[in-house]
């Protein structure tokens, strides 16, 4: 009897603090590998978005961790607004759709599942707005706010003119502090008619063309990662954006290959570039527009992770 | 209805030799099917797996390390950067006599970022995607030459153009890659069991040009 007395008293004073202390701990390993589990990660690559002004519409792709994302639900959420984070210009926008893509990527041994955002912005008359450093920000129902980097927005008109054809169109890309820089552009131009072209001016305020430094080209076919000072066969300062234009003709049936060294504000690669070229024919101006077009794109990826941890319960 | 079965016969053959026969075409350049041509930059003595004669192929072979277990891998060559044509994305004639618009879009990246090529029994295998044999001896040639970030977004290029009467235009790929190659062997107890040649292609990036052309 003694003994069964020593045992309870014993199984009071040690079992029962030892149950208790590991219930408690495992209840904090459990507790956290599920608040773990309730991180929420996303995935956006910056990139340029170049939309005609009779047409708003774009589609902005996120990454996420979850398949069914809650945050990428159009029931979830109250209202998009992109934003400049230059200027804190910001406008609402119209959201259309959002599918689930069947498409996923890799990072950090994580999978991540693709969802397009279909948008639209409702702007009009506008000949050329460029929105840099956008933000998008995603308000939801539940009162939290999310932001991604999605990159720059460049809005411009369509002019109707089409008298210079190109026969070819190419890009110059020099590495430059690791970057990936498009530093030239070689394009091959002719018309119909006696051409002067007064001014060629690019579709992102953050580039000019280095005018003064325009080369006509013999052979065409040089390689796109060519150091640009040996085809210009002198100096190139890509920080240059000095944009004064030397009108040059172009002789009725003339074909010529004209290598356009570009100059940044600052060093940045930008893979997709449109133009507009200023000319005259028998004195009356006109404006054509050369469409944005992917010179490159490079493999060394400057994305955005952010981690989200929810303020609710999902 | 023997007849018939026979000349279907032949024909499923002939298709099947048919096809072997341009794939392999289409492969033997480079022995990638994602390029026409690679060209390298800084080693114009370098040569691609498919231009190597027998006795060069051997020599690579003997250098591969005996071990008692496992993948025993040796490079030849070590990311040299090469230049490579990935081929013709579109090409659009207009044999009309007045110009047309043209509207390409694509929400598909043109080139994988990376393109390996195996030999020996593990071609086979590695044919479709990586099983767990050849994803051993993935790790194994990385480990040697260095990993890849393998983050791959699929990215929207869409551009329209005007094609003037009789001229047709072409958009082409070209691009800067890194190039390894060389000899594996497989051993249990120190035996070989499996032995073969691999090359990858890591892609550094992508070049697209638009191209005029007349049509004659």
């Amino acid at each position: 009897m003694s003994i069964m007395n020593y045992m309870k008293k014993k199984y009071i004073k040690v079992f029962l603090p030892t149950i208790l202390v590991i219930s408690i701990v495992l209840f904090i390993v459990i507790s956290t590998v599920i608040r773990k589990k309730d991180f929420f990660y996303y995935i956006t690559k910056p990139v340029e978005y170049y939309l005609p002004n009779k047409n708003l519409n774009m589609n902005v792709n996120i990454y996420s961790n979850h398949q069914n994302d809650y945050y990428l639900q159009e029931e979830a959420i109250e209202k998009l607004v992109i934003k400049d984070q230059e200027n804190q210009d910001f406008y609402t926008i119209k959201l259309k759709q959002i599918v689930e893509e069947n498409k996923i990527l890799i990072h950090d041994n994580k999978t991540f599942y693709q969802y397009r955002l279909s948008l639209e912005l409702p702007l009009q008359d506008i000949l050329y707005l460029q929105i840099n450093q956008t933000v998008l920000e995603i308000y939801y129902l539940s009162e939290e706010v999310m932001s991604f980097d999605i990159g720059t927005i460049i809005i411009y008109n369509e002019y109707p003119s089409r008298d210079l054809n190109i026969s070819h169109l190419k890009g110059v890309v020099n590495n430059i502090d690791t970057l990936d820089v498009l530093c030239g552009v070689g394009i091959t131009l002719y018309s119909d008619a006696s051409i002067v072209v007064n001014d060629i001016k690019v579709l992102n305020e953050k580039i000019t063309i280095q005018g003064s430094n325009i080369k006509i080209i013999e052979d065409d076919n040089y390689e796109n990662s060519q150091a640009i000072n040996e085809l210009l066969g002198g100096a190139y300062q890509v920080l240059d954006i000095e944009d004064s234009f030397t009108p040059f003709l172009i002789d009725k049936g003339e074909k010529k290959h004209y290598l356009l060294p570009l100059g940044y504000k600052e060093i940045i690669s930008i893979e997709r570039l449109g133009f507009l070229i200023e000319y005259t024919i028998e004195n009356t101006s006109y404006t054509q527009l050369i469409e944005p077009f992917q010179f490159y794109k490079s493999h060394k990826n400057n994305y955005q992770v952010i981690k989200y941890e929810p303020n609710r319960n999902i | 209805m023997k007849i018939i079965l026979k000349i279907n016969l032949i024909i499923f053959l002939a298709g099947l030799l048919l096809t072997g026969i341009i794939s392999s075409d289409a492969a033997s350049k480079t022995g990638h099917k994602e390029f026409n041509k690679i060209t390298f930059l800084y080693n114009p003595d370098a040569k691609l797996l498919v231009d190597m004669d027998n006795s060069e192929l051997n020599q690579i072979l003997k250098k591969v390390k005996k071990k008692a277990f496992g993948w025993s891998v040796y490079s030849k060559i070590k990311n040299y950067e090469v230049i490579y044509e990935a081929g013709t994305i579109f090409s659009r004639s207009n044999n009309t006599s007045q110009t047309i618009d043209f509207q390409y879009n694509t929400s598909s990246s043109t080139t994988k970022e990376i393109d390996f090529n195996l030999s020996g029994t593990l071609a086979m295998k590695a044919s479709g995607k990586i099983d767990s044999i050849s994803a051993s001896l993935d790790r194994s040639i990385r480990s040697d030459i260095g990993f890849r970030n393998n983050v791959t977004f699929e990215e929207e290029m869409d551009f329209q153009l005007q094609i003037p009467p009789r001229k047709k235009i072409s958009l082409i790929v070209k691009g800067r890659a890194t190039l390894s190659s060389g000899a594996h062997k497989y051993y249990f107890l120190g035996i070989c069991l499996n032995k073969g040649y691999w090359e990858y292609v890591d892609i550094i990036n992508e070049y697209y040009e638009l191209y005029e052309e007349e049509i004659y």
